[in-house]
């Protein structure tokens, strides 16, 4: 499918966002859930700000030294017997992976949860080479069978469906017959997965985080599939974003630490495993195949600009959970598979602004994210530089407001303008308040009031004091 | 035999030419240690590490039980006896053989030493039996490392898993963890992290067991 | 101790009266407070819309009718944010970049002035009236400031202070984000609203112009009884003349 989710304008999405009631108390509620399991959660280790700060640490020193973890990764995989593809491009990447199938005359493929694969949109590219991919994710599972509903959140992909909806799609896609009870529809998923797993010739999984020192891949789950696909098919194939990298396993524990605590609240996810190359000699399971694929795709063009910290992100969607505007839109008005915060900064950037160019300004600069961050990055500052980028680079912004803003500096630079700016405001004053304003403030009072000027200023109240000789100074 | 790199240099010269740096002759970081995870392990009396333990167990939904090594056989089959159970799946290395010995004979038991049955035994059991590496206190989970007869599959396919959990494996968290396997010059394959039974909330955030993974877990503290 | 006064333009223009309780208050408790008249804009707007380039101007003009003061305090938490970004706003180890450093450090917001360089918690005010406080975003996240309004306000004698759900949640004013975005701003204030209400309070307090302009244009023109009081307002109250907020028991 690919990174974009949709062909509407961003107000049509909002727009169907704002009226999706039922999406919009889903979502505030999980906020509401995830928001507080993660505040106790960094409570509980006492020292969370410099846990923050020593995560911020690691993330920076391994991005600034990404060529050098990626060839010492590489190699490591390599010497464990493992295969390491590196692809710049979504096609690169495909073009290795649909290999592999012909090659291993692949039919099914299950899929644990990976953003990337999204992005490069293998599904649909191992589907056109004949094989059968499946999500296990069990929210990826109900997205996909729905006719592959896309994501709107990073960690739960399905949280805009209710249950009943759930339902539905299994009664038709494939003819379910009990109840909406989220423990039903599960144990009926369970078993129909269950089945497929056993038979899948190949396995993809994402990664969470890689280990360069020791060559591992590692990934959290809560639901075991992961487990399951790294354990079952005898080919493993895990694809990665390059940013996705740790030096060692005692960098990797404070990340896993982090992740945990932020995304979900718990302490470790349910399921925390750590893959080192294929199976061994005189092991009794595992994969006998294993390829790592590190993917690019408009990665390295964010390195060396003001965007670089973007990359040390984690993928935890604390800022997401914590997101106003997020929760009252949801994830699929980012018309992104990366919604909410990190989205709004990452899309534009690896899809580039002309898709994306609302996504920076669907923030109120609240903050929120950037103070849930686990690993520091400056999120609603980044909202701030890609506006820049589309004032000062792209000219993207419109005329009535560059205008604005060509006045607007022209005031405040200059305190008699300015001043001619405030007797005029007075001049206007009313006692009541503005219920219908003109040109782009009637985007305000549709909704709200606005105040009338007073008659009489601060400064001309000060002045006024001062004459009369009632200054303090 | 190693395995094959593709496309690299091309890749990593982009990255480098973005970063506007050479490359680095030597490893970059100094070594590094997570000074805020002082190791509790060593602070924490071995008591007061299966005090957290089975707390943290029990808010996961685990039930544990703490037994003497001689009463380990009896408490296995007294778990295994709640439920309709045939098929047991067990690690086939020598310290778990040796401590579910004496199992009634009334369960089919199978020791996973055999790489082409281990997936359908496992898929078909009631029960998964493993020992464990590490467990760790400040979050009831405990650490397998698959390796050689240490089967991923046991802990995984069989509907409910017992883990036993040898006293002395007690540590306090993942970082002391991380520490050992950092020393070790090879890496187990597979190293799991478990931490209660497979679960999910992707529907309505409602919180579902059993998944994908065992439905089911139960810890047994060996002193 | 002489303080420089910066009103806001908001403050300036639409809620004068802020500024008026500002320097009472601040003159009672012993200080010169001195109004630059060639005050401006912080820049704000330019700099969240993405004129780097013209917020830099404004940074200018602000560091230098600012230069003399010995302390700058203003009764916005968002617009001292600004003044504290001014440094990351020109080049390292420049001139201006020293002199925007100064301005940033001798700048308060008007409470964090009164509880950390007055040293006061009490300025002896009452307010006999149910109320609930407005923890502005900017204020809380980006200048750090969670304590000083609540140590001041727990100090207003006869108030009652009742919690507000979701007190973190941004109101959904966001300076242009209202104008661009408005249907998501709306929801956003329409939610701030609600939880208002639903606290029970009289009086919604709080720290921002910008935020209390937001909310206040909602509740009134939801009808709503419950009235918008800016910090200083309260905290400059018991020593009134003619009380405009109604009748103390």
């Amino acid at each position: 499918m690919g990174m974009k989710i949709s062909d509407q304008s961003f107000e049509d999405r909002t727009k169907s966002g704002i009226e999706d009631l039922f999406m919009r108390e889903n979502v505030q509620s999980a906020q509401d859930r995830l928001r507080s399991a993660r505040l106790n959660a960094a409570e509980d280790m006492g020292d969370w700000e410099e846990w923050r700060k020593m995560g911020e640490d690691i993330r920076n020193h391994t991005i600034q030294h990404l060529d050098y973890y990626l060839k010492l990764l590489s190699d490591k995989v390599s010497e464990l017997g493992g295969h390491v593809h590196f692809a710049r491009t979504p096609e690169e990447a495909n073009e290795y992976i649909t290999q592999i199938a012909e090659e291993k005359k692949a039919k099914s493929v299950v899929k644990s949860k990976s953003m990337v694969t999204e992005e490069i949109g293998m599904n649909e590219a191992l589907e056109a080479v004949g094989c059968e991919v499946l999500e296990t994710d069990l929210g990826e599972y109900i997205l996909q069978v729905d006719e592959h509903d896309p994501p709107s959140h990073i960690v739960a992909p399905a949280l805009h469906k209710n249950r009943e909806q759930i339902r539905d799609v299994y009664q038709e896609r494939l003819g379910y017959e009990g109840t909406e009870e989220p423990e039903e529809l599960t144990r009926f998923t369970r078993e129909q997965l269950r089945e497929k797993f056993m038979k899948a010739d190949i396995g993809i999984t994402g990664c969470n985080f890689a280990i360069a020192e020791s060559g591992t891949v590692s990934l959290v789950t809560n639901e075991g599939n992961a487990r399951l696909v790294s354990t079952v098919p005898k080919t493993q194939i895990t694809v990665m974003g390059m940013e996705r990298v740790v030096p060692t396993w005692k960098e990797w524990e404070v990340l896993i630490t982090l992740l945990a605590r932020s995304s979900v609240g718990q302490k470790l996810t349910t399921y925390v495993t750590a893959l080192t190359g294929p199976r061994q000699k005189g092991e009794v399971d595992g994969p006998d195949d294993f390829h790592l694929v590190i993917v690019d795709n408009g990665r390295s063009k964010i390195l060396g600009t003001e965007f670089q910290s973007i990359l040390h992100c984690i993928r935890c969607a604390a800022c997401i959970n914590v997101c106003p505007v997020y929760s009252h839109v949801g994830g699929h008005s980012y018309g992104s598979i990366y919604p909410g915060p990190v989205g709004a900064i990452l899309s534009p950037l690896l899809g580039g602004y002309e898709d994306y160019k609302e996504l920076p300004y669907a923030s109120s600069l609240c903050g929120a994210c950037t103070e849930a961050c686990p690993v520091k990055i400056p999120l609603h500052e980044l909202l701030v530089r890609h506006r820049e980028n589309m004032v000062e680079k792209e000219k993207k912004s419109e005329m009535s407001e560059r205008m604005l803003m060509k006045m607007f500096k022209f005031g405040a630079t200059h305190p008699k303008f300015y001043q001619l700016g405030v007797n005029a405001a007075e001049k206007v004053s009313r006692e009541k308040d503005i219920k219908r304003g003109p040109g782009l403030m009637n985007n305000w009072t549709q909704s709200r009031d606005f105040p009338a000027p007073k008659k009489e200023s601060f400064r001309k109240w000060y002045a006024n004091r001062k004459q009369n000789g009632r200054s303090s100074s | 035999m190693n395995g094959k790199i593709h496309n690299r240099e091309r890749f990593l010269d982009e990255v480098r030419e973005n970063l506007n740096k050479t490359l680095d002759s030597d490893r970059p970081l100094r070594k590094f240690t997570n000074p805020l995870a002082k190791s509790k392990s060593q602070l924490f009396s071995e008591e007061q590490l299966v005090e957290e333990f089975t707390d943290q167990s029990e808010r996961l939904g685990i039930e544990w039980f703490r037994v003497n090594k001689s009463d380990l056989a009896q408490k296995i089959s007294d778990i295994l006896a709640r439920f309709d159970t045939m098929r047991v799946s067990v690690w086939n290395d020598q310290e778990t053989r040796s401590m579910v010995k004496g199992l009634p004979d009334n369960y089919e038991i199978l020791f996973e030493g055999d790489s082409n049955q281990v997936l359908g035994h496992a898929e078909t059991a009631d029960f998964g039996i493993t020992t464990c590496d590490y467990a760790l206190a400040e979050s009831g989970s405990v650490v397998l490392m698959n390796s050689r007869d240490k089967a991923r599959a046991i802990s995984l396919l069989p509907k409910r898993y017992i883990a036993l959990v040898p006293k002395e494996r007690l540590i306090y968290r993942i970082t002391d963890v991380a520490k050992e396997v950092d020393e070790m010059d090879q890496v187990p394959t597979c190293i799991n992290f478990i931490s209660g039974p497979s679960n999910s909330a992707d529907i309505e955030m409602d919180l579902v067991v059993g998944v994908h993974g065992p439905m089911e877990v139960f810890y047994i503290i060996v002193d | 101790m002489r303080v420089s006064l910066f009103i806001t333009c908001l403050s300036d223009i639409f809620y004068p009266e802020v500024g008026k309780d500002v320097v009472e208050v601040l003159e009672r408790n012993g200080c010169q407070v001195d109004f630059p008249m060639n005050q401006t804009c912080c820049g704000q707007p330019a700099f969240n819309s993405g004129y780097r380039t013209e917020a830099k101007e404004s940074a200018k003009h602000m560091i230098s009718v600012f230069e003399d003061a010995e302390y700058v305090v203003s009764p916005s938490g968002s617009c001292v944010a600004m003044l504290k970004e001014y440094p990351h706003l020109f080049d390292e180890g420049s001139e201006l970049r020293k002199r925007a450093q100064q301005l940033a450090n001798k700048s308060y917001e008007f409470t964090q002035f009164l509880v950390y360089v007055l040293k006061k918690d009490d300025v002896q005010s009452s307010f006999h009236k149910k109320v609930t406080y407005h923890t502005s975003c900017h204020m809380t996240r980006l200048l750090g400031e969670k304590e000083a309004p609540f140590r001041l306000m727990e100090h207003v004698e006869g108030m009652e202070y009742v919690p507000l759900h979701k007190s973190y949640e941004c109101c959904g004013f966001g300076g242009t984000f209202s104008v661009k975005m408005p249907s998501i701003s709306n929801e956003m204030v329409e939610e701030k609203v609600r939880n208002i209400e639903e606290s029970g309070a009289d009086y919604l307090i709080g720290a921002d112009c910008s935020c209390l302009m937001n909310i206040e244009g909602k509740l009134k023109r939801k009808g709503s009884h419950v009235e918008v009081m800016h910090i200083a307002e309260l905290l400059n109250h018991s020593s009134k003349e003619g009380d405009h907020h109604g009748n103390e028991d």
